[in-house]
């Protein structure tokens, strides 16, 4: 640990120094990506849904949002399929992500592979790991750039029987990162922090998913931070646009159930507005301020 | 005048009570069926047709059981294909069959109309042939426009089944006729978007009031009853779901307002929403 102390006297000695390196280093940080890079985005549901826009604005989306924001105008290869373990990803890896020739692949898998367990299909341990590593092997001998993607949680309970048996899975990946030389994105543990963070309620836990395993805005704008992050974009530069993105996306769908008669009376309010019924509540909410 | 009120008033009120509902007491009632009457035995977040045309029994005074077999996604083909261990193995004494909607609105992999009609009078030989009483329901719409192609296609599939009905002596449910009424009544004309579903095609809870109203009209429950049940029903069960997005900020100050009222985020957004403003 730094004491206070010694970096009151750092900054003392060095005070220029230090604010022009600060000012200097987001400009010259080396940006993995290049201009006009594609990046495929090789997974299952939770990258599917990074694709669009709606409910949520998709990770995927806010990772080119990132890129452009630093200069950088890179185009999306999407390549989640819902359901998808990673016997289905080495399937595909060839017609959905190599022969678009991106020069870098996102490989986001591990959760079907873990959860299909308990539901009579998922992927053993050996077998991932053999997947897993000719996916990989496949791209690299193509020219494309990979970076790995931890799995992310399975239900929000860090200690649950799905994640337990998850933890051993997301250790192979951070191995094979190293050994393949790939970059590493560590969603799982970024995913606990957040998790743990307690901003939004009293004592309850924030909710980065809506139902325990697909990402909310929040979750998607998690996602994309630890990408950007290992892209090479600073992390106060990320912290940044993570907060304009926090103003313009929605983060939960508030979905509440309306009886006959209170659905009607605010139909009737909407159409006395002469606008829709969503609209009324997006501008009821924006009052509520 | 007078005394002929009074007749006319006692054969009214005698003719309600005596009305005959044809389930009996203790039968059981398989739903043969798809993704509508799949979630017709859900109770969230809209309480299904299957619960409600039980409880509107259970209010007539008869006990009955179901038998849920709807599965997503399903056509003809598929619900001939297990109608022998999805209804008949379970001894019913009643099957409702509400098949069409993916025999049409899947075009190519769906079911043609000549296939339709084969699978469809198999299904109804096969349960009558076991002793099981057969009500046909017609299949709803495909999204809520009657002039669009899917619905212009399916209207011949709906005629065929109200032949068949006649020709093999089964109660008929009419679910389309009385859905293409409440879509376009004057009550729910202020209701921009979706009516009766929450996505075109899928029941949303007055979808399902809607069906379970015209099943116990054909079991023989009096029209003036099954009002008065859905009236029950309409303040009991939810019609619809509206979603709100909330971003950050929202969320927060939300939650934090809410915390202060000791309420969960949805009862305080509700408590202000429907305060007399």
């Amino acid at each position: 640990m730094i004491s206070p102390v010694s970096i009151g006297r750092f900054m003392k000695s060095s005070f220029t120094l230090f604010l022009l390196f600060f000012v200097l280093c987001p400009l010259f940080a080396a940006f993995e990506v290049k201009n006009g890079d594609k990046i495929a985005f090789l997974g299952d549901s939770i990258t599917y849904w990074g694709g669009t826009r709606s409910p949520y604005y998709g990770y995927i989306h806010l990772v080119l949002d990132g890129l452009k924001r630093s200069g950088i105008a890179a185009d999306a290869v999407f390549a989640g399929v819902r359901g998808h373990d990673s016997n289905d990803m080495l399937a595909r890896v060839e017609r959905d992500v190599i022969r678009k020739k991106p020069q870098w692949m996102l490989l986001s898998c591990g959760v079907n592979d873990v959860w299909g367990k308990w539901k009579g299909r998922g992927v053993d341990f050996a077998r991932y790991k053999k997947n897993i590593v000719s996916i990989v092997e496949k791209a690299q001998s193509a020219g494309i750039r990979v970076v790995i993607l931890t799995a992310s949680m399975i239900y929000e309970g860090a200690g649950n029987k799905y994640n337990t048996d998850l933890k051993k899975y997301n250790d192979f990946l951070r191995t094979l990162a190293k050994e393949k030389k790939c970059l590493l994105a560590d969603i799982n543990c970024r995913m606990q922090k957040e998790v743990a963070g307690k901003e939004l309620s009293r004592g309850k836990r924030v909710k980065l998913t809506y139902d325990g395993v697909h990402m909310n805005g929040r979750g998607h704008m998690m996602m994309a931070s630890v990408i950007l992050e290992t892209f090479g974009v600073p992390a106060e530069k990320v912290q940044q646009y993570r907060k304009e993105w926090e103003k313009s996306h929605p983060e939960v769908l508030l979905r509440i159930s309306l009886k006959k008669e209170e659905y009607h009376l605010l139909c009737v309010r909407a159409s006395e507005k002469k606008i829709s019924l969503e609209q009324y509540l997006k501008e009821w909410i924006t009052e509520l301020k | 005048m007078k005394k002929t009120v009074l007749i006319v008033f006692l054969a009214f009120a005698t003719l309600s009570l005596f009305a005959e509902v044809v389930v009996k007491n203790g039968e059981k009632i398989a739903f043969l069926g798809d993704s509508i009457t799949q979630l017709g035995k859900s109770t969230r977040p809209y309480m299904g047709y299957l619960h409600l045309v039980i409880d509107g029994l259970k209010q007539s005074g008869v006990t009955a059981q179901m038998i849920p077999a709807g599965i997503s996604g399903h056509k003809s083909n598929q619900m001939l294909a297990r109608v022998d261990k999805d209804v008949i193995s379970k001894k019913p004494q009643w099957m409702l069959l509400s098949c069409g909607v993916n025999d049409v609105w899947h075009g190519k992999r769906g079911v043609a109309l000549p296939d339709y009609k084969k699978n469809i009078t198999a299904i109804v030989d096969k349960a009558q042939s076991a002793g099981i009483k057969v009500v046909i329901m017609t299949a709803s719409m495909i999204r809520e426009d009657a002039k669009n192609v899917p619905n212009t296609t399916l209207k011949a599939y709906n005629d065929f089944l109200r032949t068949l009905a006649k020709e093999k002596k089964c109660l008929l449910a009419d679910i389309n006729a009385r859905m293409q009424k409440e879509v376009y009544s004057k009550e729910l004309s202020v209701i921009k978007g979706n009516r009766l579903t929450y996505d075109g095609v899928h029941m949303n809870g007055r979808g399902h009031m809607m069906m379970a109203s015209v099943i116990l009209e054909t079991f023989g429950v009096p029209a003036e009853k099954i009002q008065q049940f859905r009236k029950g029903w309409e303040k009991k069960y939810p019609e619809a779901q509206v979603s709100l997005p909330l971003n950050h900020e929202m969320n927060l100050l939300l939650h934090t307002k809410a915390a202060e009222k000791k309420m969960s985020i949805e009862q305080y957004i509700r408590s202000v929403l429907f305060s007399g403003k």
